[in-house]
């Protein structure tokens, strides 16, 4: 059983390789091929590209273990994320036209053109990086767990990790963006398709109607708080507001928008994305909440999707499936490594340690740093400390935190480098105190107080700072409104 | 049509939002019927993204300059 179920993963994964190779064919040796697929990404790639990104192993596994573990109000949790939507392609098109006209190719370069600070650039570097190690960490970790899975142990946790690793760095080291978005197009599609195939699979074997009724009496997953209790009022807005606010500040999603071909291809995103979430949030979770009732008392909540896929579905359909699991995985770590190799290579190595390296070097010390930045998720990811869903929150608010910081240039002319300094610090202070110390949060997740104090500190640092003098972004600004 | 868009985004949060306090029953199609809702809000925003681009061709500047 095992052995066709992994025939079909490496059949995807040998397709992924190719499309690598492909890519690295066609990507020319600049930092603006290698990061940005010299801007060439329209109508089809660009949005699902941008959903492949966001889909992780956060969604396929973990969001399934939170339905299980929880309940359905994950679901809404989650698919705020559609509705998101229209702020992702309205800030999106704005970055999108002044980093095009200015060569901006990382977030920080965004930050530190826009305040015209480089401590500010160096800030959004710094917090960018820390919060992406655990997230690289459950990529590995939702590769070793599926691995595990479909083969029964034969293939052991760290040994599905260090493969899913290596088929990631290989194809990102080939080809950059061009190779990780024509991939996405393959996995994203992998996702959507599978997931409903999953659904419709499982749907019999669920009784969703039997089970619906045994949760309403028996437990709590159909309330929205969940079982636990857990989704109170105040984690239910502090979830809200953290969704929405992620997808727009994560460093992999925010260089996305620098790699647009044009703004049709932003239309192609605000009207494709809701559709595309909604089948992403609604049927992972589903799955986990009626399979509260089919497959109780599950020691492992992040393993139930692959767990009903192994007992009721076909081995071909089953590594098919695993295979959309694998393709969420890889897009995403493939996605959130370039840009991070980006970041050291252009705002570290070319602007701070050698300001003459060529482009081909620049892009060179990227492709090494990809390799090393994924060897590291690998090492942080063996020793599976805590669960996806845990590792994945702790990136979604240290990223959402930075917003404020991120936009205000666009919509605000007094925004000053010393308000975007105060804002950060305040903002990934109180919620590093809030998460690992004693501060308290109230009712809310420590994200809602840490927010508040980053928007109060980017307000008051900029008003009582000196009013900024325009750079060459708030200048293009200005000119066009 | 940025700020109506805004506007709406603005409205469709709200609603997620007010869904906490929503009751399970009705049930609907196996969903509680706070879940409905919540599905609702996502197929509006769904709905809006759709007319906002095909209809009123946003952003309807074309190619910028």
């Amino acid at each position: 059983m095992s052995d066709v179920a992994l025939a079909v993963v490496v059949l995807y994964v040998l397709a992924t390789l190719a499309i690598g190779w492909y890519g690295y064919v066609r990507t020319g040796n600049t930092p603006a091929e290698y990061f940005l697929a010299g801007g060439t990404l329209g109508r089809i790639v660009f949005p699902v590209t941008m959903f492949a990104t966001l889909m992780s192993a956060f969604i396929f596994l973990g969001s399934a273990g939170w339905g299980y573990e929880h309940g359905m109000g994950w679901f809404a949790l989650l698919g705020v994320e559609a509705i998101a939507g229209i702020p992702l392609a309205l800030i999106g098109l704005n970055v999108w036209r002044v980093g095009r006209e200015h060569g901006i190719i990382t977030p920080p370069e965004f930050v530190g053109k826009a305040y015209g600070s480089d401590a500010a650039k160096l800030a959004v570097l710094v917090v960018q990086f820390v919060w992406a190690v655990p997230y690289l960490a459950i990529q590995a970790m939702g590769g070793g767990l599926l691995f595990e899975t479909i083969t029964d142990g034969t293939i052991s946790f760290a040994q599905g990790a260090v493969l899913i690793t290596l088929v990631t760095a290989a194809y990102l080291a080939m080809g950059g963006l061009r190779s990780v978005a024509w991939s996405d197009v393959l996995q994203g599609t992998a996702v959507i398709v599978l997931l409903v195939a999953a659904l419709v699979w499982l749907y019999p074997e669920l009784e969703p109607a039997t089970a619906t009724g045994t949760l309403l009496e028996e437990t709590g997953h159909l309330e929205p708080a969940g079982d636990l209790g857990f989704f109170t009022p105040g984690i239910w807005l502090s979830f809200l507001l953290m969704n929405t606010m992620a997808i727009i500040a994560y460093p992999q999603m925010f260089q996305r928008f620098l790699a647009a071909k044009d703004e049709r291809a932003f239309r192609s995103l605000l009207v494709w994305w809701p559709v595309m979430v909604i089948v992403a949030a609604l049927i992972p979770v589903l799955i986990g909440v009626w399979g509260v009732a089919t497959m109780p008392g599950l020691e492992n909540p992040d393993a139930i999707i692959p767990a009903l896929l192994g007992e009721h579905v076909p081995t071909v359909v089953f590594g098919i499936v695993i295979g959309g699991a694998l393709a969420a995985m890889m897009s995403t770590a493939d996605s959130l490594v370039l840009t991070l190799s980006s970041i050291v290579s252009r705002d570290l190595y070319r602007d701070h340690i050698a300001p003459d390296a060529s482009a081909a070097r620049e892009t060179r010390v990227g492709r090494f740093t990809a390799v090393v930045l994924l060897v590291g998720g690998l090492v942080l990811a063996l020793p599976q400390r805590g669960t996806i869903i845990e590792l994945a929150v702790y990136f979604i608010q240290g990223n959402a935190l930075l917003l404020p910081t991120l936009i205000a240039p666009l919509y605000w002319a007094r925004a000053t480098a010393a308000g975007a300094l105060i804002s950060v610090a305040l903002g990934q202070g109180y919620f590093v105190a809030a998460t690992f110390g004693p501060v308290p949060a109230g009712p809310f997740m420590p994200f809602v107080p840490a927010l508040a104090l980053a928007c109060v500190g980017l307000v008051v640092g900029s008003l009582l700072s000196p009013e900024p003098e325009p750079t060459e972004i708030t200048a293009t600004l200005r000119s066009e409104s | 049509m940025d700020r109506t868009l805004w506007v709406v985004f603005a409205a469709l949060f709200v609603g997620m939002v007010s869904t906490t306090w929503l009751p399970v029953e009705p049930i609907v199609w196996g969903f509680p019927f706070w879940a409905v809702i919540a599905l609702g809000i996502m197929l509006v925003s769904a709905v809006v993204a759709g007319v906002a681009g095909w209809y009123y061709g946003w952003p309807n500047t074309g190619e910028h300059r």
